[in-house]
This record gives C-alpha cells, sequence and structure tokens, in this order.
C-alpha cells in the first residue's frame, strides 16, 4: 500500500489529506475535513482536476474583457487547450452572467460560462 | 454647482459601497452611491478566480460572480448611483450633516449634503517606492492590482519574463495567470522566511506551474534604462539587510509587486476621523460607526480583510446603522474601549458599546501553534488553535459578559502550550 500527501485546494482552510492507495485505487482518505476535501484528495490521486477561469475579448461593452469560468473542473492536463480555445473567442455584448460562451470546451463535458454581466455600450 | 440635500451617500461602489446601499435602501434609507470608475463592483470584476463568497452565499464564486449579485440587487432596489464620480471633498456642516463635494464629466462639480455617509473607498497597493526598491526606474515595473487590471479587463499583456516580489495571495495568483496567458514566470520572492498567502494558492498557483518560491530573498536592485532588463536578487538577513555573497541576477522585462495594501483614508482624514495606527483605518464601533457622529466605515478602507465576505458583512452592519442615524439619530450608550495586548497585532472594532453581542476581527502579532486568546477584565478565553499574522481570527463577545466590561478591555494572545 502506497500513501500519498495533498494539500487541499478547495477552501482556504487548506487541510494537509493523506490519501492511501492500492495501485490505482484510492482505499482510504485520511484527515480531510469535509466531503468536498474526500472528492478533491480522491481526484487529485488519481485524476487531478481544476477549475480554469480566464477572459475572452468582448464587443461593445463596457470593458475590452469579459472574465469567464468553466462551470465545472477539468482535468489538469486540459488546462493549456482550455486557455488556447478561450484566446480565439470573442462575445458581443450583452452578456449575463451565467451565460454559456464555449459549449462543451475541448471535450471536457463542462461549459464556459460568463462570470459577469455587461450591458451594450450606449 | 449643483447642490443636492439627500438622506445617505455612500462613496465607492466596491463591495463594501454596494452592500451599505442596498442595507440602507431596504431600510427605506435613498443613499446615492458615488463611485470614481465607470463601472460598478470596484476591484472584483478583474479578480477573475474562484474563491469569494464561502461565508456570505455558502458557495465559492469568482470575484466578478460575487459582485455581480449585489449589482443585481443594487438595480433592483433602484440604488440612485453616479459612476464616473470622483470625491474631491468631505466635511462636517455646523448642523451636523456631511458635505460631499464630487466631481464627474457630466455634471461638473456636485455637492450631496447628506444626514449620513458610509466609506467605503477600499484600499491602495503598496507600490515598489513604498518598500524602496534601489534601481533605476524604468517601465515594466507593475503592482500586482495594476498588472491584474490590465490582463483581466484591458486585455493587455504587461511582460513576457516575470519577477514577483510578494508572496501574498495576488502575488500568487498573479504568477498563476501570466503564465496561463503565455509569460514565463521567474519566480516569487518573499522578505519574509515563510509563505504570506494562503498554502492553497502555494499549491494551485506556484506548484502546478513549477514557479520557483524563494522565501527570505528579495529585489535589491532593479536594472535597465527605458524598460526593465533584469534584477538582483539576495537572501536576506537580520534586520532585513543583503547578505553578502548571495547576490544573483535575474533577467526579466517585467516585475510586479504584491507587497501590501493600505486603506484608502484621504477622505476621512480630512473629516478629523480618528484614525487607528495599526489598521492605518477609522476607529469604529460595532455598528462601524467612526469618531464623527453621521459617518460610518466599511471594507478595506477600515481595515485590510482577508475576504470580501467579511467586507460585506461589514458593509450590511454600517448601512443598516447609518439608515437608523438617519431615521433615529445616533444612539446613547457607554462605550468599551477595547485595545490590543500582547500578541494582538489589531482588532475590528476598536470600541464598543454595551448592549448586544458583537463580533470582533482581529490578527495576531506572529505565528502561533496553539494560540490562546485572553480578555483579562472580562475573565474569559478561547482557544484559537493555529495562528498566523496572515489569517484573520475571529472572536465573539457576548452582551452580558460586554456589560460587566469598565471602560476598557483588553486582548491578549499567546501560545498555550498543551
Amino acid at each position: 500500500m502506497e500513501e500519498k500527501e495533498f494539500i487541499c485546494i478547495v477552501c482556504p482552510k487548506g487541510c494537509n489529506i493523506t490519501v492511501a492507495m492500492e495501485g490505482e485505487h484510492v482505499t482510504e482518505v485520511k484527515d480531510s475535513s469535509c466531503p468536498r476535501g474526500e472528492k478533491y484528495a480522491t481526484d487529485e490521486a488519481t485524476d487531478p482536476k481544476r477549475l480554469v477561469f480566464s477572459t475572452v475579448r468582448l464587443e461593445g461593452g463596457p470593458t475590452r474583457m469579459l472574465p469567464v469560468r468553466t462551470r465545472e473542473s477539468v482535468p489538469r492536463g486540459k488546462v493549456t487547450a482550455v486557455m488556447k480555445e478561450l484566446a480565439t473567442v470573442v462575445v458581443d455584448a450583452p452578456v449575463t452572467m451565467g451565460d454559456i460562451i464555449v459549449d462543451d470546451v475541448c471535450g471536457t463535458g463542462t461549459d464556459v460560462v460568463a462570470s459577469w454581466s455587461v450591458e451594450k455600450r450606449s | 454647482m449643483i447642490e443636492r440635500e439627500v438622506d445617505a451617500v455612500v462613496i465607492g461602489a466596491g463591495p463594501a459601497g454596494l452592500a451599505a446601499a442596498c442595507a440602507m435602501k431596504e431600510q427605506g434609507v435613498d443613499p446615492v452611491l458615488l463611485e470614481r470608475d465607470h463601472i460598478l463592483g470596484g476591484i472584483l470584476p478583474q479578480c477573475i478566480h474562484p474563491g469569494f463568497g464561502l461565508i456570505h452565499f455558502k458557495e465559492e464564486l469568482t470575484g466578478p460572480e460575487f459582485v455581480q449579485r449585489f449589482i443585481d440587487r443594487a438595480n433592483e432596489l433602484d440604488v440612485e448611483r453616479m459612476l464616473d464620480t470622483m470625491v474631491m471633498d468631505i466635511a462636517r456642516e455646523d448642523d451636523g450633516r456631511i458635505r460631499v463635494t464630487a466631481v464627474n464629466p457630466k455634471m461638473g462639480e456636485v455637492a450631496l449634503v447628506a444626514k449620513a455617509v458610509v466609506l467605503g473607498m477600499g484600499c491602495r497597493e503598496r507600490t515598489r517606492h513604498n518598500i524602496t526598491i534601489p534601481g533605476t526606474r524604468p517601465a515594466g515595473v507593475y503592482t500586482a492590482g495594476t498588472a491584474q487590471r490590465l490582463i483581466n479587463v484591458e486585455g493587455l499583456m504587461p511582460g513576457k519574463e516575470v519577477v514577483v516580489l510578494g508572496s501574498g495571495d495576488i502575488g500568487l495568483i498573479m504568477a498563476r495567470r501570466f503564465t496561463l496567458e503565455g509569460a514565463k514566470v521567474k519566480m516569487v520572492c518573499e522578505i519574509q522566511p515563510y509563505l504570506c498567502g494562503l498554502t492553497r494558492n502555494r499549491v494551485q498557483c506556484l506548484v502546478d506551474y513549477d514557479i520557483p518560491l524563494h522565501l527570505g530573498t528579495t529585489i535589491i536592485d532593479v536594472h535597465g534604462k527605458d524598460r526593465v532588463e533584469g534584477v538582483t536578487i539576495a537572501e536576506v538577513g537580520p534586520g532585513w539587510k543583503p547578505v553578502p555573497g548571495t547576490e544573483e541576477y535575474v533577467p526579466c522585462d517585467c516585475v510586479v509587486v504584491s507587497v501590501g495594501l493600505i486603506p484608502e483614508n484621504e477622505l476621512s482624514n480630512k473629516l478629523g476621523i480618528e484614525t487607528d495606527p495599526m489598521t492605518t483605518g477609522p476607529r469604529v464601533t460595532e455598528d462601524m460607526a467612526t469618531s464623527v457622529p453621521g459617518v460610518y466605515a466599511a471594507g478595506n478602507v477600515l481595515l485590510v480583510n482577508d475576504l470580501v465576505d467579511y467586507v460585506s458583512q461589514q458593509a450590511i452592519t454600517a448601512g443598516e446603522a447609518a439608515a437608523r442615524y438617519v431615521k433615529e439619530g445616533a444612539p446613547a450608550g457607554k462605550v468599551t474601549e477595547v485595545t490590543c495586548g500582547a500578541g494582538c497585532r489589531l482588532i475590528v472594532p476598536q470600541r464598543v458599546t454595551r448592549d448586544k453581542d458583537v463580533s470582533f476581527l482581529l490578527r495576531v502579532t506572529e505565528p502561533m501553534e496553539n494560540a490562546v486568546l485572553h480578555v483579562p477584565e472580562l475573565g474569559k478565553k478561547k482557544k484559537l488553535g493555529r495562528a498566523v499574522p496572515g489569517e484573520m481570527e475571529k472572536l465573539r463577545l457576548k452582551q452580558a459578559d460586554l456589560a460587566k466590561a469598565g471602560g476598557t478591555i483588553t486582548i491578549v494572545v499567546e501560545e498555550g502550550g498543551e
């Protein structure tokens, strides 16, 4: 049996979580103080995931860029691909928070959504 | 000049100002919200990363998402706002009302004479010059917040090869942001022997992208005539003095300085508000009332908060209290001064009436493993456990206990052992 240690990034507490592994499988998660931490450590040991937050070009709005995020975490190895995809996106104002900007980004199964509402510049 | 009599003015439409204005409006008082930027939201629209709202909304939001909820609420409540409006002066009239003089491109000079004011000006960043980094003064040296605005709002890249000075959360988050946008972040230097930001940000911002962290290290020289060409870093010894022989030249075209925030209190000082030398913001009561009747303060103008959630809570308290002041005038009540004893660097509120339960936020002076907080005058003790200066501690004192207090209570934090 192998043990791996992770610092949880789910919330600002930053718990140290230990995961016991049997080959590729997680057998036990120790010292996590919440279910979200347990899930984070399990994912981190098997398939690390990250939320991606960035910006896309905005036309006709009050600012040049619009903040966006992935709704769910994507595999850590796909973060760069998501960033490259977002660099090509241009959206027109108005936009409402939660609007889908990129559907199923890079085949990750999660959408990129607007995290801010903007009106059309008058 | 346009002059108007109003119930209340809120200065600054960041998270503090928005929450205070909404809270007032909900109490039936009509504030006018003044904002110098052309959009609402303060700093949060550029804080595109998550980590906001866990306390206030019980879910994790990005900065824009967090503040959009308050903007939507302000729109629902039809809070009157003036954008592109810079407050130039603030003064107390003979009748006790507050005159706020501002300018904007549409109206020119405008004076609002208000029964109550909530200060929500937030804070500013310390710059390279505040910490006197020697060297030339080329282009390419930015505060972290300025770099963040350039990238996230203006869509501009401030540099390609970056050295970050300061390991607070903003410095760590910007190291990741530069990397994701294609820049090479050479290192993060931190003069303290420990990380100043949250551990999770070391993991997800530095470790994930193999960005080296140099503790006990600072920039001792900036090179380049028109544009930054590099920096000299060195380890520091006692008294923050560079250790000879540890100097290293690091080529870069951009230096990002993330070395702390200072509450923005030029207007508070103009009003003659009593300030706390430790927080550098106004001294306030549990209602967020300053020493000038009718003037309240909330958010980072008061003290630099760890979490925007605390800002919103202070602002709601301030907004509700300001609304009560507009309707009923100042509350009477005996006052107890709250002072920092050993181990306690700062605390808010610094003054309490003894008629309700009070929540405090405080910072310890140094890292402690088993910190115990004492209030000797009340015979109260609270175990804090691991406590570090970078993370605020919370304390709640019951009205029944505060009623026993005299003119002063002292907050002492010490290592408690086992």
